[in-house]
Parts: C-alpha cells; sequence; structure tokens
C-alpha cells in the first residue's frame, strides 16, 4: 500500500468517525431515557455518575485502568436505571438483585475434585463467562466513549494543587454563561450535553476575544495520522 | 454506515490544508534559502487585507474626497501539527499557500509569515492557534500539495 492509499484509508476512517461524533451529539439531545450495554440496560452518564465512579474508584473513569468483574458490576449498577445508593435495606435488596444478574460473566470457581468432564464443563462456562465479560467490558468503554467525546482537553503532566471539584468548574462555568441555569439542572444533565456546551463557551469566549477558538475533536487523531505519514522519510 | 449517510462516494475532499513549513536559514535574507520543518494542518484560516482610509475634506471642511491604500495581509490561523515528526513553530517560519483567485481566474500564491504561535499544554496541544502576515516581497513562492506531492 503507498503512502497515498494509506491516506486515503485513514481519510475514509476520519470521515467515519466524524459521522458517528455527529450522530452522538444530535442524539444527546433526544432525551432518551435509556441507553444499552451489552444487554445492561443504563441510564445517560451524569456528572453525579461521574463523581460516584470517581469516588469507589472506577477503572472506568480517567486514569482509565483495567476493570475485573466485580468492578464491571459496581459501574454498570451505577448507572442502572434502577441504581438506589446508599445502605438502606430497599438498596441492598436491588443491588444484590443487580449483582445476581452479573454472575453471568463472573468467571466460576473450579471444580473440587478434577475429574476430566468436570474440568471440561467448567471450562466451558469459564470460556462463557469470559466471552460476555470482554463484550461487556468493550461495550461499557464505547458508553464511556461517548459520554467523553467532547470532554475538554485536560493538561498533560501535574496540574497543580485542586482547589475545588470539577463538578464545581464545570457547574461554574455553565452557569456563569447560561443565565437562569441551576446547580441542580446541571446534575441531571448528561455530560454528553455538558461537554458540547462547554465547547460552545470555549468558543463564544475565543471569538469574543478576537481569538480563534481551538477546539478538538477525537476525529482529528486521524488528521494526525496522516501528518505523521506526510512526515516520515519516504514521503516526498 | 451511520443513519444520516445516504451515500459516499468516497471522493470526499481532505479536510483543511496541508502545507510545508519552512524557516529561513538567514532571517534577513528569507529568499536565500530555508529549511523545511515538515508538513502542517491547517484547520483554519482567515487572511484579511489591511486597508487605510484617508479623507480629504475641502478647506471647510465639507466634503472632498477620500482615497484607499493597501496595507499588509493578515490573518489568524488555527494549525495541527503531529507532535512525533514536526517542531513547535517559531516567529519567522513560513508557509506558501494559494488561497486567492485573481481577475483572470488564476490562484494568487502568497508567503505566510507565521508570528505569535502558542504552544498549549493541553490534551489537544497538537492544534495551535498563530496568526499570520504575508510577505509581499517573498520571491519563488510555489505552494506544494504534500498530499499529491506536486
Amino acid at each position: 500500500m503507498t503512502i497515498r492509499e494509506e491516506i486515503q484509508a485513514i481519510e475514509r476512517q476520519r470521515l467515519a468517525d466524524v459521522e458517528r461524533e455527529s450522530v452522538v451529539r444530535d442524539a444527546a439531545f433526544l432525551g432518551l431515557a435509556f441507553e444499552d450495554i451489552a444487554g445492561y440496560p443504563a441510564v445517560p452518564l451524569t456528572l453525579r455518575h461521574c463523581n460516584l465512579l470517581r469516588l469507589i474508584g472506577s477503572p472506568f473513569m480517567p486514569p482509565f485502568g483495567t476493570p475485573g468483574p466485580q468492578e464491571l458490576a459496581a459501574f454498570l449498577w451505577v448507572v442502572n436505571p434502577g441504581f438506589i445508593p446508599g445502605n438502606s435495606r430497599q438498596a441492598i435488596r436491588a443491588r444484590n438483585r443487580f449483582f445476581a444478574g452479573c454472575r453471568v460473566f463472573v468467571k466460576p470457581a473450579s471444580p473440587i475434585f478434577g475429574l476430566t468432564y468436570r474440568m471440561k464443563a467448567w471450562e466451558k462456562r469459564a470460556g462463557a463467562a469470559l466471552e460476555i465479560f470482554a463484550r461487556t467490558v468493550a461495550a461499557a468503554r464505547s458508553y464511556m466513549d461517548d459520554a467523553f467525546q467532547d470532554r475538554p482537553p485536560v493538561a498533560e503532566g501535574n496540574n497543580g494543587p485542586d482547589y475545588y471539584s470539577d463538578f464545581c468548574h464545570i457547574a461554574a462555568a455553565l452557569m456563569r454563561n447560561y443565565a437562569g441555569l441551576r446547580y441542580e439542572t446541571i446534575q441531571r444533565l448528561p455530560v454528553k450535553i455538558i461537554y458540547q456546551f462547554l465547547k460552545e463557551i470555549r468558543e463564544h469566549n475565543a471569538l469574543s476575544a478576537g481569538e480563534m477558538p481551538v477546539l478538538w475533536n477525537g476525529s482529528d487523531n486521524q488528521y494526525d495520522r496522516i501528518l505523521e505519514l506526510l512526515n516520515s522519510p519516504g514521503s516526498n | 454506515m451511520y443513519p444520516n449517510s445516504k451515500y459516499n462516494s468516497g471522493n470526499v475532499p481532505h479536510g483543511g490544508l496541508y502545507v510545508d513549513v519552512y524557516r529561513p536559514i538567514d532571517p534577513e535574507k528569507p529568499n536565500d534559502g530555508a529549511t523545511k520543518l515538515g508538513t502542517y494542518r491547517i484547520e483554519s484560516i482567515s487572511p484579511k487585507p489591511g486597508a487605510t482610509l484617508t479623507k480629504r475634506p475641502d478647506i471647510d471642511g465639507g466634503k472632498g474626497g477620500w482615497f484607499i491604500i493597501d496595507q499588509d495581509t493578515e490573518g489568524n490561523v488555527v494549525m495541527q501539527r503531529n507532535v512525533a515528526t514536526t517542531p513547535t513553530l517559531q516567529n519567522g517560519d513560513y508557509f506558501d499557500a494559494g488561497l486567492g483567485i485573481d481577475a483572470t481566474n488564476a490562484v494568487i500564491n502568497e508567503r505566510f509569515v507565521i508570528h505569535g504561535p502558542d504552544r498549549p499544554a493541553d490534551a489537544g496541544y497538537r492544534k495551535m492557534s498563530l496568526s499570520v502576515i504575508v510577505d509581499q516581497y517573498a520571491t519563488n513562492v510555489v505552494p506544494r500539495d504534500p498530499l499529491t506531492g506536486n
């Protein structure tokens, strides 16, 4: 494949990425109540979910890590429409009921007596659980990628001390720019919507100051790949 | 394939404009040679020919006339670079591009000299905002299309 053909292929991928971003952005404003994570119902991710997931150290939050079955189950429970916070009897009952449905992706315990037929049956069950687990993790990551696609860029390395929470920062930016917007409303807004508003604020502020707004899309990574090819030693 | 894509001929032009950026070997004689820094992508560029409007009222302060003098063409650019293969830009780096069309339908090639490039340190730092001014005394202004190599 020549460099030109590679660039064409990357460009096709970029166009697909742009379309996907566009669909996710538009869909965020449809007010859909439920999303789907490999068959598990989920509500659109909000800042409240982000706070909860960060508090439990979820690997689905930045900096992203490798989840285990328990962490996946906890994530699915937090974004589940039936999620009840706290340790009330009702909450514990609902949580246990939900976790019981997550056993399908937990590796079963190996048989105590390693008889051949038992081992084979166990391997089959473990393989099936692993397959469901991998599929569900991929779907959960896709759900988070969609939610975070318009997330503002963050400084790399040491960003210095925090003096207030991310939620405070986001809520203050929104309330300052959109008069009448209340803290309670922001807490319930899907982050897909919030991040788009933050981009709009950034663009508006830059233009108001007579500057060119610099915004980033995930699909711009494809341009980066094209530039890398164009600057490679083999390119003319 | 996504729901809002009804037809994709596969021949959609590349977004943005790819340019080669150069750094003059001798800043005092920029037409005598330059080092190529690499290929960058221009996301947006807004060159605007400057003008000075001078009014000449008659001796009583009534209507007289006015004249317009061309000033430099300047503008702002959002540019993307690949951090692994190309350096950050400095004042005085330049690129050639043909963005205008003259009365005979010929492309006007111009040399855009960079000043005030920013160096943001966030995750989107592969894009930068900078200003350009057209060098009206530049010679041998021949933009190259890095995508085709011509």
